[in-house]
């Protein structure tokens, strides 16, 4: 029954509605075991142990049994729709148990209250949006009800507050606190939204890797026959290793590939986080360039590297990305013979470093620059050179230095090539 | 000899690191999945567990849990090789245990062989 759309409750998965009946059942514990021992401590200390048999104190006792009753059953009950049947059952009773105390406390003038906030609250957190509402409009009925019993000489007519309640009016003081309970249930579906959307992220996130892990799967098993090949057969033509080799690079490239669009989905979702520690700059650029010499002798261009050991703080697999992004761009449009020069310097003043990336490429129109980092964007030059690209590269790089509080320049002179600058902070000590 | 337990379900990559592993001169016992594992891992004891993460019967995480309760003070180490790369993944089995997180698509088979001879070279956690 609690499935039913229509009521727009937003039941939660069955892990996570156990793990929230859970935490309402640890935050009960908590609240009932302070009121319980204040009760008897002032209880005891103000009138004597024969006078403890307060309603405090009978309230507590009786709220700690039934808070050991729904603890019990929510473990041994574990059915989702159970736990959702367990969770609407404490509501009501907390409900019910917080206007039985502001009924005992004197009604209108008892702080007791604030008890009211903790199952609307939770009926957010449980049950979603529609259901705080509810809470709200239970709490303020239930509240108006002890109000007017107070004022008819209820059992908080004992209380001498209580009858400056029955000689004002009633009304407006339930009203404002019929308000204050809508408040608190607007608060409390005002998280749940919060709430639903980072569930949403996450779920998305986890697709992105799953879908990036199919795909990557089928692709690492060729390049693992690929390697293991060319690594055994010493007795292989050299015309097929050429082949082997090349069907290892390309292999190699669909895998970047994957990768490069699991960071750009990641980022789109907001679902990147750096993993930052010390790392060598150098050493980096160093790594990246590495893993592309293949097809930039390929393509018989010449490197030329100046790589100092220089100490960043940021995160080694997406920096050694960005890098490769930047040097495989050099080499995709540069042509023949041209050169790509890979260096990383310490700035003047000691604070920044720089990993710069320069090429005898075809160069960038001024007009073009400002599209270079955003997504999905080609160049007509590179259109007419015929290079293929996924529009991301340069896109991630950019995403990549924003994280790092770092920044990504380019100077360029069309015909006679570019230069992409990485900044960052140096790392001292 | 050093007794090493591959837990793969992907047959050709399991059978690459098979054969890998072996030229390496390591004893090498396999399994397809998590629970086969758990149910080999109470039986003998070994070096090293390489381990898949998305494997259909039990996953590498819940196999590592069981495995963590089990493991406490055996010497028995474990690298993850997953192409699963999801920062939450790689942290819950760090926390539960793993000694390495490699990304299975960014080394030949060789090349871990060469990790694992790296992880079985430091010490023990305590």
């Amino acid at each position: 029954m609690f499935n039913n759309a229509a009521l727009r409750f937003a039941l939660l998965e069955k892990g996570e509605l156990a793990r929230r009946v859970n935490w309402y059942i640890q935050i009960r514990w908590a609240f009932i075991v302070v009121i319980a021992v204040v009760g008897v401590l002032s209880e005891f200390l103000i009138l004597g142990w024969s006078k403890l048999v307060s309603h405090d104190v009978i309230g507590a006792f009786g709220a700690l049994a039934a808070n050991a009753l729904f603890y019990v059953l929510s473990r041994r009950f574990k059915g989702n729709t159970q736990t959702a049947l367990w969770a609407l059952i404490q509501i009501i009773f907390d409900t019910w148990l917080a206007s039985y105390i502001v009924y005992i406390h004197g009604g209108l003038q008892s702080r007791t209250i604030i008890l009211y906030a903790i199952p609307i609250i939770m009926a957010g957190a449980l049950f979603g949006r529609i259901a705080a509402y509810i809470s709200a409009t239970l709490s303020a009925g239930l509240y108006a009800l002890v109000i007017l019993m107070n004022a008819n000489g209820g059992a908080g007519a004992q209380y001498t507050h209580a009858a400056v309640a029955v000689e004002n009016n009633v009304a407006v003081p339930v009203l404002f606190y019929a308000c204050i309970f809508f408040l608190l249930a607007a608060i409390s579906d005002f998280l749940s939204g919060i709430n639903a959307r980072v569930q949403q992220e996450l779920a998305e996130q986890e697709a992105i890797s799953l879908a990036s892990h199919q795909l990557r799967t089928p692709a690492t098993a060729v390049k693992g026959f690929i390697a293991t090949a060319l690594a055994e057969h010493e007795t292989i033509p050299d015309e097929f290793r050429d082949l082997l080799r090349q069907a290892y690079e390309e292999n190699e490239r669909e895998l970047q590939l994957v990768d490069l669009m699991l960071l750009a989905a990641q980022i789109e979702s907001r679902g990147l986080r750096l993993h930052k520690e010390k790392a060598d700059l150098g050493q980096l650029a160093q790594d990246a360039v590495h893993e592309q010499l293949g097809i930039i002798g390929k393509r018989k261009q010449h490197v030329k590297m100046n790589l100092p050991s220089v100490p960043v703080m940021g995160d080694p697999r997406l920096l050694r990305m960005a890098a490769g992004n930047l040097i495989d761009n050099a080499s995709k449009y540069t042509k023949e013979g041209g050169t790509i020069t890979v260096q990383v310097a310490t700035d003047p003043n000691g604070q920044d470093v720089t990993l710069s990336v320069s090429d005898t490429g075809i160069g960038i129109a001024k007009r073009d620059m400002s599209k270079l980092f955003k997504r999905y964007v080609r160049l007509d030059a590179a259109a007419r050179m015929g290079v293929g690209g996924t529009g991301l590269g340069l896109y991630t790089v950019k995403k990549i230095m924003d994280l790092h509080e770092g920044t990504v320049t380019i100077t360029s002179s069309p015909e006679h090539g570019s230069t992409f600058i990485m900044r960052l902070r140096r790392e001292h000590g | 000899m050093v007794k090493i337990l591959i837990v793969e379900d992907y047959e050709s990559i399991k059978d690459l690191y098979q054969k890998a592993f072996k030229d390496a001169g390591f004893e090498v016992e396999s399994a397809g999945s998590g629970a086969e594992a758990a149910r080999m891992v109470n039986e003998e004891e070994f070096d090293l567990i390489v381990l898949d993460m998305l494997m259909l019967e039990m996953s590498g995480l819940d196999f590592l849990r069981q495995f963590a309760v089990a493991k406490a003070a055996a010497k028995t180490k474990v690298m993850v090789v997953s192409n699963l790369d999801s920062p939450n993944i790689m942290k819950q089995a760090i926390e539960l245990g793993a000694d390495k997180y490699l990304l299975k698509s960014h080394y030949t088979p060789q090349q871990i062989v060469d990790e694992a001879v790296d992880v079985l070279k430091t010490a023990t956690k305590a």
